[in-house]
């Protein structure tokens, strides 16, 4: 299957104007309607990659992170760390399924890694 | 052959008839930085034969021009293995390559020392933000009862906040090992025993903190007295002078702040 990049995240100190902006901009849609109140960003086009918006703590700064979809992410957080990455969030399983990490390369930019819940229903 | 001086240094020249390459003479005004080199070794062979180009540098150095692009514009990084390839191509003297890949192996070991300070300072944050805001450990409470629901948007309700600050929240409960979502219904509290108290959390949290430090410590160890190095060094001084680990540690999380 390989290691697509499938999705990206706009980290934002403020989520609600971030994703009104991009609302109005875009005509992006933004659903919340999910466990971790996640604002899923639908494109409206096939084409292209989904995203997301998280909260940014306040003593943090916005940034956007790239989620490589895996099939294990524990195994690639453990090659992650051989290869000279560091972990920042280890791997957990999301309260709709999906399982999820996040590294760091080795010049600090952080990585996510992901793996669907429905990647197993070849999705 | 023969050599020419250019920018008070002396630069190796290939001979056009011989295709041999002469080393470039060690002088200690050669360019800083090996980048810098091959910008000048370019525009002394354009400044020689105005056809000349980057795809005939490239050629001569047996790389691709759009890779030696992105090294003249810094917009690739020149690795040692890099600089040993190329610069044995243009014939530097051994103590110029020498000097120029231990420059850069330094410079390696500065990045990674700012990585980790960079990691040690939202460690400090995260530990900060933990001690100063209630509702993580009251997160950590929900996650021990029998009736809590992963679910960010009831936690918000239950603590009467916001569904951000949860997710905040979690982020950093989750970065500090404190919590884990190990299924997708259930999430662990790993700050200790049941009765475990906000002083029990806090101090796990410092003690975590401190280990970081200690990495940091080390990695700093590795390059030459820098501003990261003396701060470091600085660090560990006071905490030998105030005889208590977890002191320093506040010290260095009021100063991150």
């Amino acid at each position: 299957m390989g290691q697509p990049v499938m999705q990206w995240q706009i980290m934002s100190k403020n989520p609600d104007k971030t994703a009104a902006f991009y609302a109005k901009l875009f005509d992006w849609k933004i659903n919340t309607d999910n466990a971790l109140n996640y604002r899923v960003v639908d494109t409206g086009s096939k084409r292209g990659i989904g995203g997301g918006i998280w909260p940014a703590p306040p003593e943090g700064h916005g940034m956007v992170t790239l989620y490589v979809e895996v099939d294990d992410v524990a195994r690639f957080v453990e090659k992650a760390k051989a290869v000279g990455g560091k972990i920042v969030i280890p791997p957990q399983k999301l309260p709709d399924g999906d399982e999820m990490a996040v590294i760091l390369d080795p010049d600090g930019l952080p990585v996510g890694l992901f793996k669907p819940a429905n990647q197993n229903k070849g999705s | 052959m023969r050599s020419r001086c250019h920018s008070n240094y002396v630069f190796f020249t290939i001979d056009r008839v011989n295709k041999k390459h002469r080393p470039i003479p060690c002088c200690s005004t050669a360019p800083s930085t090996f980048r810098l080199f091959l910008q000048a070794e370019l525009g002394r062979r354009c400044a020689g034969n105005p056809q000349y180009s980057l795809r005939a540098f490239a050629k001569s150095l047996a790389i691709d021009h759009a890779t030696l692009s992105q090294l003249l514009r810094s917009k690739r990084r020149c690795t040692p293995d890099t600089i040993e390839k190329l610069g044995r191509r243009l014939g530097l003297h051994p103590k110029t390559l020498a000097d120029y890949v231990a420059q850069e192996k330094h410079s390696g070991h500065l990045r990674e020392s700012a990585a980790a300070l960079g990691h040690v300072q939202q460690l400090a944050h995260d530990t900060a933000n933990l001690i100063s805001d209630w509702y993580h450990f009251a997160i950590l409470e929900l996650v021990r009862l029998p009736e809590f629901r992963p679910d960010t948007r009831w936690i918000a309700r239950v603590l009467e906040t916001t569904p951000d600050e949860v997710n905040i929240a979690l982020t950093r409960l989750v970065r500090l090992g404190l919590l884990e979502m190990t299924r997708q219904n259930r999430w662990i509290d790993n700050s200790g025993s049941a009765t475990a108290s906000m002083n029990d959390v806090t101090e796990l949290t410092i003690q975590r903190l401190v280990e970081q430090v200690r990495k940091l410590l080390a990695v700093a160890e590795r390059v030459r007295p820098t501003g990261i190095v003396t701060r470091a060094k600085l660090e560990a001084k006071k905490e030998k002078r105030n005889g208590s680990a977890r002191h320093a540690v506040a010290n260095h999380v009021e100063e991150s702040r």
